[in-house]
């Protein structure tokens, strides 16, 4: 990941990614726990709601793979299909942290 | 102007609000479609950024809100959408939303569309001030027929009666020279040959000595000539004010003509003299201009606007 190729892509300052990005960290990282919760407690709606606004707040910064994949997550918790879950989202977090160490590696 | 986001997700709020802030408009948040409500109740709201799935209220149910609302502006909205169907377009416009952007969206595309948006509500704007103005001078236009109309009523009972007050001078004078002649004659009766004279006459020559006195005829003589004069003045007066209000008001007749601006000042000092006359002494030094080319009317409009305005400051 390379701030300066997001923050041209959005139009901003890599300062401004930078505080953005720390706001993603921040609300995913526990959205992301919330999601696995849900599956365990097989709580189909919070897994909806939360997978939501992971897509949503990574297709808007332009993460597009975390985004595809909380985007799928998202389609199979809306239908109930919780059992499907647990590998993607095992994806999901993998892709996540590796971002997350990209950044505090950036940053 | 001032742009409301309404975002339950807190990296996509920010994401727009630093997207369109760095475009230097004034930007201000909402968490969802309750609280972005209060706001536009209570803050001049130019534009609203909404997400269509939120808590409490959600995009649609806040943009049917704004549009029901009787809001003293034009507000419009922009509805952000995650889904692309056909269907989805048809609920954010039967909503009353006046454009739409999917999630993920293109941060140039946001910007073009604000930017739509901000010529769409310059031309509400420009639109709703043109309609005032034409509603305030339709308002002058028709106050000024009515003053026409009114001046022109009553010139005319204005016109006999000082054209009656000419020849009542007349027929006064013709009375003072005779009544002249009487009292010239009685003296002369009197003195000449006051012997000779009848028991009969004596006594009429006492009655009329004493009408004289008891109806003070000498002051009557003297008054009615100034009661006349007055009269001439006061039809003047009239006479006056309604050809200022005239001059003033001049339906339709308002174009680029050569005008003296000191009589516009005079007309315009008679006609609002009513509001100023107790407020205020008014001290007239005119200079001498020369003739300029303008909108007598309109001028006129300006200065009565300063008299009035001045004389509701005391």
């Amino acid at each position: 990941m390379e701030l300066e190729k997001l923050a041209q892509r959005l139009g901003l300052d890599v300062e401004d990614i930078r505080e953005l990005l720390e706001l993603y960290v921040e609300t995913t990282t526990s959205d992301l726990a919330e999601l696995k919760g849900a599956i365990k407690a097989k709580d189909a709606e919070l897994a909806h709601a939360k997978a939501h606004s992971i897509k949503g707040a990574s297709g808007n910064l332009g993460l597009d793979e975390i985004y595809e994949l909380a985007k799928e997550i998202d389609d199979i918790a809306r239908v109930n299909a919780l059992d499907d879950l647990k590998d993607m989202v095992q994806i999901l977090e993998e892709n996540f942290n590796s971002l997350v160490e990209e950044y505090e590696k950036e940053s | 102007m001032k742009i409301l986001i309404v975002e339950d997700d807190p990296v996509s709020q920010k994401l727009l609000e630093k997207i369109a802030g760095r475009e230097g408009y004034e930007v201000i948040l909402a968490n969802n479609g309750q609280s972005a409500w209060e706001t536009v109740k209570k803050e001049r709201v130019d534009m609203v950024i909404t997400d269509w799935m939120m808590p409490e209220m959600d995009g649609l149910e806040l943009c049917r809100k704004i549009r029901h609302a009787d809001l003293s502006r034009y507000v419009y909205v922009i509805i952000l959408t995650s889904k692309d169907q056909a269907e989805d377009a048809v609920a954010v416009f039967d909503a009353g939303a006046d454009d739409y952007i999917r999630k993920p969206f293109n941060p140039d595309e946001l910007n073009a569309r604000i930017h739509a948006g901000k010529r769409i509500i310059e031309l509400e704007d420009n639109q709703k001030k043109a309609n005032a103005l034409l509603l305030q001078s339709e308002k002058m236009a028709s106050v000024g027929q009515l003053a026409a109309g009114v001046a022109h009523e009553i010139n005319n009972p204005t016109g006999f009666v000082s054209s009656n007050l000419k020849t009542l001078t007349d027929y006064q004078n013709d009375l003072n020279h005779l009544i002249k002649h009487y009292r010239n004659l009685i003296t002369d009766l009197k003195e000449s040959n006051r012997e000779n004279l009848s028991s009969s006459i004596e006594k009429q020559l006492e009655q009329i000595a004493n009408l004289e006195d008891e109806a003070d005829i000498d002051f009557i003589l003297e008054d009615i000539m100034d009661l006349i004069s007055d009269c001439k003045e006061g039809t003047e007066r009239i006479k006056k004010i309604v050809l200022d209000l005239k001059d003033f008001a001049h339906p339709g007749e308002d174009k680029v003509q050569s005008a003296d601006i000191n009589d516009g000042i005079e007309t315009t000092l008679n006609v609002v003299w009513n509001e100023l006359k107790y407020k205020a002494t008014v001290n007239k030094e005119l200079g001498k201009l020369p003739m300029v080319k303008c909108y007598p009317q309109q001028l006129n409009q300006v200065f009565m606007n300063l008299f009035v305005n001045a004389a509701q400051a005391i």
